[in-house]
């Protein structure tokens, strides 16, 4: 069945889209992600066009961190206050990011530099899970594993230490810190210009920034980034209708379907693979999308024309 | 010396004035003897549309050979194509065409595909190969060709310019038909039904009718709203997320 979307303007086949929410629903439900960085390639693979994409994930983007934050939630997993202090940085990125976005659409080089981003972007964070994850699975008994661990962490510490010397400290009884607010601000205009940009929530880059660079405890961090996204891709979402009319309901609301279903079905999967494993898995996949989208940035192109109608 | 130039002239014209008073009354007879008509004045897009048929109805009493051509809403056009730079490929080089067809189909007398008349109808911009556009800023116009091939090209292969002329369905000599099929992405927007009568070399005859393709019911109040009223949309579509993620958060909560 195909159904017309609104504001794309184009047609597009119901079940390939429910299916790509199911997948990316499996996705977060198993993995904890927000699988955003799937569905803006796949979305742009069907023919939708980029900017309508990356505008309408964020849309959906809102629901699928409201849903896994109200979990969060009940637990008392949230610091609402580093939260609103990030979003200060995420609105001023967002706003910062649609406006990047509106540039690079006016250059025609939208496509190209998603890509180039999604390139960078997955490539480092999948090679850094995977290179990590498999220490931890083998070389758990070696002892130069543990020398390189213990390196590691006196280097975080200096860091640490170093994030303390900044000025403009605030308090955060919750996740008992005491940190410069230049830190939550900055992870936040990151989130926000990622947001924008690229139609994703970027919580598998703000989480572990927030663990790194804040200190933030464990527990208070997925509700703490998740809380954050809800607000900071609200607005992006906002920002994108208002700018560039790339927000499309319809779509979002398939997108939507599919997620909800399949985040369940991810979540029940999720209880049989142990943490590790998981890990693993969702690094491969990164780093999988990551060399697709390099090899077609690499190889010659089979069509070297495009065409836009203003 | 100026007087004879006055006289030649002068002779000219009085010559011509006979000639261009029977062609205009010609096509004026002629345009009498066509008449056009379609099944419908819009295309309703609505949110289950995957295409339609649109039948053009007339007559043609001139004797004279037929042309049926459909042209979307013009709009600008940029093609670009990509080079190398550091060994990624990116957007090198664009090219803006002005008032290029969003959409363009058309069709021949079954007669006239053989007779050789492509050359007249070339000259007339009829067909796709024919079609010329405006190329923005100074460009000489063997660089912008490529450029050119390749929107019609991509036009075609979207469906949305012909490949070839169809043909002219003629019932009982006179009465013809004309069954033009528009794609499920067709652009929006006004399309002129054009028919032409030719006969020789000249164009006798000429008739449009205007059609009007837009989105209707749910998906048009959207889009309506979406670009009148975008902060508004924006907002509703934010809630509407909330709404959904708090109902999925209750429907995998009670389970």
């Amino acid at each position: 069945m195909h159904v017309y979307l609104p504001i794309a303007e184009i047609s597009i086949s119901v079940e390939a889209i429910l299916c790509l929410g199911l997948c990316v629903g499996f996705l977060s439900g198993f993995f904890g992600v927000g699988g955003g960085f799937l569905t803006t390639p796949f979305l742009m693979f069907m023919g939708v066009p980029p900017a309508i994409a990356v505008g309408t994930q964020t849309s959906q983007l809102v629901a699928s961190s409201v849903t896994g934050v109200l979990g969060h939630w009940k637990n008392k997993n949230v610091d609402v206050k580093i939260a609103l202090v990030m979003l200060a940085g995420g609105l001023v990125g967002s706003v910062f990011g649609v406006f990047i976005f509106k540039i690079l659409q006016a250059l025609g080089q939208i496509d190209v530099a998603i890509r180039i981003l999604y390139v960078v972007l997955l490539g480092s964070i999948g090679s850094l899970m995977l290179f990590e994850t498999s220490m931890s699975l083998w070389g758990r008994r070696g002892g130069a594993a543990d020398a390189q661990k213990a390196d590691k962490v006196s280097m975080v510490e200096k860091m640490r230490a170093n994030i303390r010397e900044w000025p403009y400290k605030i308090r955060f009884p919750e996740s008992k810190l005491y940190i410069s607010a230049f830190v939550p601000v900055g992870i936040g205009f990151i989130g926000g210009v990622l947001a924008s940009i690229l139609g994703i929530g970027g919580g598998f880059l703000l989480v572990p920034a927030m663990i790194y660079f804040m200190g933030m405890p464990a527990t208070l961090v997925a509700g703490t980034c998740l809380f954050q996204i809800i607000f900071t891709t609200g607005f992006a979402s906002i920002m994108h209708a208002v700018t560039n009319q790339t927000v499309d309901v319809v779509l979002a609301s398939l997108l939507i379907l599919g997620g909800v279903v399949g985040a369940q079905i991810g979540v029940r999967a999720s209880r049989n693979v142990s943490g590790v494993w998981a890990r693993i898995i969702l690094a491969a996949i990164i780093l999988l999308v990551s060399i697709v989208l390099a090899v077609q940035l690499l190889m010659p192109p089979k069509e070297l024309f495009s065409m836009e109608v203003r | 010396m100026r007087l004879l130039v006055c006289k030649i002239a002068f002779v000219l014209l009085l010559c011509g004035v006979p000639f261009a008073g029977a062609n205009a009354q010609r096509i004026a007879a002629a345009n009498d003897g066509l008449t056009l008509a379609l099944a419908d004045k819009h295309v309703d897009i609505t949110t289950n549309f995957s295409g339609r048929n649109v039948v053009v109805f007339g007559v043609n009493e001139t004797g004279g050979a037929l042309v049926v051509t459909l042209t979307g809403p013009a709009a600008y056009t940029l093609m670009r194509k990509k080079g190398q730079a550091l060994g990624i490929w990116v957007n090198a080089k664009t090219y803006g065409f002005k008032d290029v067809p969003l959409y363009y189909d058309y069709a021949l007398n079954g007669d006239e595909r053989d007779l050789g008349s492509m050359d007249l109808l070339r000259a007339d911009g009829i067909g796709v190969n024919a079609m010329q556009y405006v190329v923005r800023g100074r460009v000489p116009s063997a660089q912008a060709r490529p450029f050119h091939e390749a929107l019609i090209r991509q036009k075609q292969q979207a469906k949305h310019y012909a490949y070839d002329a169809q043909s002219i369905e003629l019932i009982g000599g006179k009465l013809f038909k004309v069954n033009f099929e528009l794609p499920a992405d067709v652009p929006t927007g006004e399309y002129v039904v054009k028919a032409m009568v030719y006969d020789g070399n000249v164009k006798i005859a000429e008739r449009r009718e205007y059609l009007q393709i837009r989105q209707a019911g749910f998906s048009a109040r959207l889009y309506s709203y979406a670009t009148n009223h975008s902060f508004f949309y924006g907002v509703g579509v934010v809630i509407f997320a909330v709404f959904m993620g708090y109902a999925a958060n209750v429907i995998l909560a009670r389970r």
